[in-house]
């Protein structure tokens, strides 16, 4: 089982999602219950929050869990209900995040982030952390070469994400990030009755 | 309590504690017995406790317990269990082919109950919590098809999705936006066209010539669609996307590419079965063209083979 380091464009979109206080209604962590599992999938492991600073596990869940919501969902779906969740859940009781779309991501050196992030046993390379501020634009522009950053990032997805190839909004970082989250796990790998520090041993071993 | 101070309540026969405030004396009255003896039991329960269950956290981990309980394991037994029960029902859904699953009355109701979980589950989201669909999400209910509307079509769509990104078997196809290569005043000719194919709107001259040319190949000459292409039929009042003339002009010019996630990297074979058969049970099922109907192997025959809904 192998958890690999965020990439810039979701890791800013991650930190929207930490300035929005999405966690105040959504955790990030499914319970080994079976009525969890059954709705959200496979359980949460340790391992799969060791790379977040700060972790995301929340406290309540007004609206439903997100740990595995990556690929749940297509992109214009998500831009759909951030804009107007009512509009595709008439039961929801979402606020509305239309600003994401009009908004342009401001990037303040991803590098320093990113290195930071190494600083704190984040598995970012050299080669990542320099390149930081042009792989976050490239993941979100269907016109830039991707071939290096896919070998730096092995499941990275590259696309638009906001149906708006012109402009890197904020809304294409969360996307990017929603769309990442329980993607990066195997969790076949991970037997049912395996401890959960021992998945850790595992991954610890290359801090 | 000493001799030298020892004092009794008249009234309650207790004795004093032996402090006194401006008068006002304490009584030392013992605690009740059944509170006593409950807090004595408490403290033996929890000493088993500790000896049964992981209690004593450690460095690495906590101690283990000797009935060596997890929540895990607790959920996988349960799982398992479940499983078991589950067993035959799925077993018999997993052998039977998906052609032969209407005819087996008993084996479909439950497929149809099942597929309706697992829809209140991954579905709902897009499709409606009725199934009723929202613009850009097909209404499932009625027996409008995109991509064909039998029960392999059905499961195609659901296995591999639409338009999803990164993945070869995926149904695909790309509608040219036309804002960029017609003139306003063409795509206004075609919007009407378009609308008065379903019978509303006015005919316009150059629309029949601009459809023959731009859009027949895909939509077909009567406009009726091809499900091999997801093309939709522009001849009803059915519109995924709208069907005034706003929607229909915001179509024609941007061009519209609905995405549905593929589901075989995250239900099993026999939940996508239930899925099928609960979304086929919805009214608009169709019956398979082709007897020896494979799943998406012949795109050409008939459309219906390789489609479903989007």
């Amino acid at each position: 089982m192998a958890i690999g380091a965020i990439q810039a464009l979701e890791l800013a979109g991650r930190n929207i999602y930490v300035r929005e206080g999405c966690y105040t209604c959504h955790s990030q962590q499914i319970r080994p219950f079976r009525d969890e599992v059954e709705r959200y999938g496979h359980y949460s492991l340790a391992a799969e929050s060791m790379y977040d600073h700060p972790f995301q596990w929340g406290s309540k869940r007004t609206g439903p869990d997100l740990a595995r919501v990556g690929g749940r969902y297509s992109d214009e779906w998500h831009r759909a209900h951030m804009v107007d969740p009512r509009s595709v859940v008439p039961e929801s009781i979402m606020p509305p995040y239309a600003f994401l779309a009009n908004r342009e991501l401001k990037i303040k050196d991803m590098s320093s982030h990113l290195k930071a992030l190494s600083r704190v046993g984040v598995p970012y390379s050299k080669e990542a952390i320099a390149a930081a501020d042009s792989d976050l634009k490239a993941q979100a522009d269907p016109d830039a070469d991707t071939s290096e950053m896919a070998k730096r990032y092995p499941k990275a997805q590259f696309r638009d994400f906001d149906g708006d190839p012109s402009r890197l909004t904020e809304m294409d970082a969360v996307i990017a990030y929603l769309q990442m989250l329980g993607t990066l796990v195997d969790v076949e790998k991970a037997k049912a009755q395996q401890p959960a520090n021992k998945v850790d041993a595992g991954q610890g071993g290359s801090k | 309590m000493m001799a030298k101070n020892k004092q009794v309540d008249e009234a309650t026969g207790t004795d004093f504690v032996g402090h006194e405030w401006d008068g006002i004396e304490e009584l030392d009255t013992p605690m009740p017995r059944w509170w006593v003896w409950t807090f004595y039991l408490t403290i033996i329960w929890g000493i088993v406790y500790l000896i049964l269950y992981p209690a004593w956290p450690m460095v690495n981990s906590a101690t283990k317990g000797v009935l060596g309980w997890t929540s895990r394991g607790e959920l996988a037994a349960e799982m398992s269990a479940l499983e078991k029960e589950r067993a035959p029902i799925l077993k018999a859904l997993a052998d039977i082919p998906l052609k032969d699953l209407p005819a087996n009355e008993r084996l479909m109701q439950t497929a149809i109950q099942g597929g309706q979980a697992a829809f209140k589950t991954h579905c709902v989201q897009c499709h409606g919590s009725g199934a009723a669909g929202s613009k850009g999400y097909p209404n499932l209910n009625d027996d409008e098809w995109l991509w064909g509307g039998d029960m392999e079509a059905i499961q195609y769509s659901i296995v591999n999705g639409i338009r999803n990104p990164d993945h070869a078997d995926t149904r695909f196809s790309q509608m040219p936006a036309f804002g960029d290569i017609l003139s306003a005043g063409e795509i206004d000719a075609l919007t009407s066209h378009v609308l008065n194919m379903s019978e509303r709107g006015k005919l316009v001259a150059n629309g029949a010539a601009l459809y023959e040319q731009n859009c027949a190949v895909c939509h077909g000459a009567d406009g009726k669609g091809d499900r091999a292409q997801g093309a939709p039929s522009l001849t009803d009042a059915i519109s995924l996307y709208g069907n005034d003339a706003d929607s229909i002009r915001h179509s024609i010019s941007k061009s519209r590419q609905g995405v549905m996630p593929r589901w075989n990297d995250k239900l099993d074979p026999v939940t996508i079965k239930m899925l099928t058969a609960f979304v086929w049970s919805r009214g608009g099922g169709e019956q398979p063209v082709s007897s020896e109907a494979d799943t998406g192997a012949d795109a050409s025959a008939t459309g219906a083979e390789n489609a479903g809904d989007q």
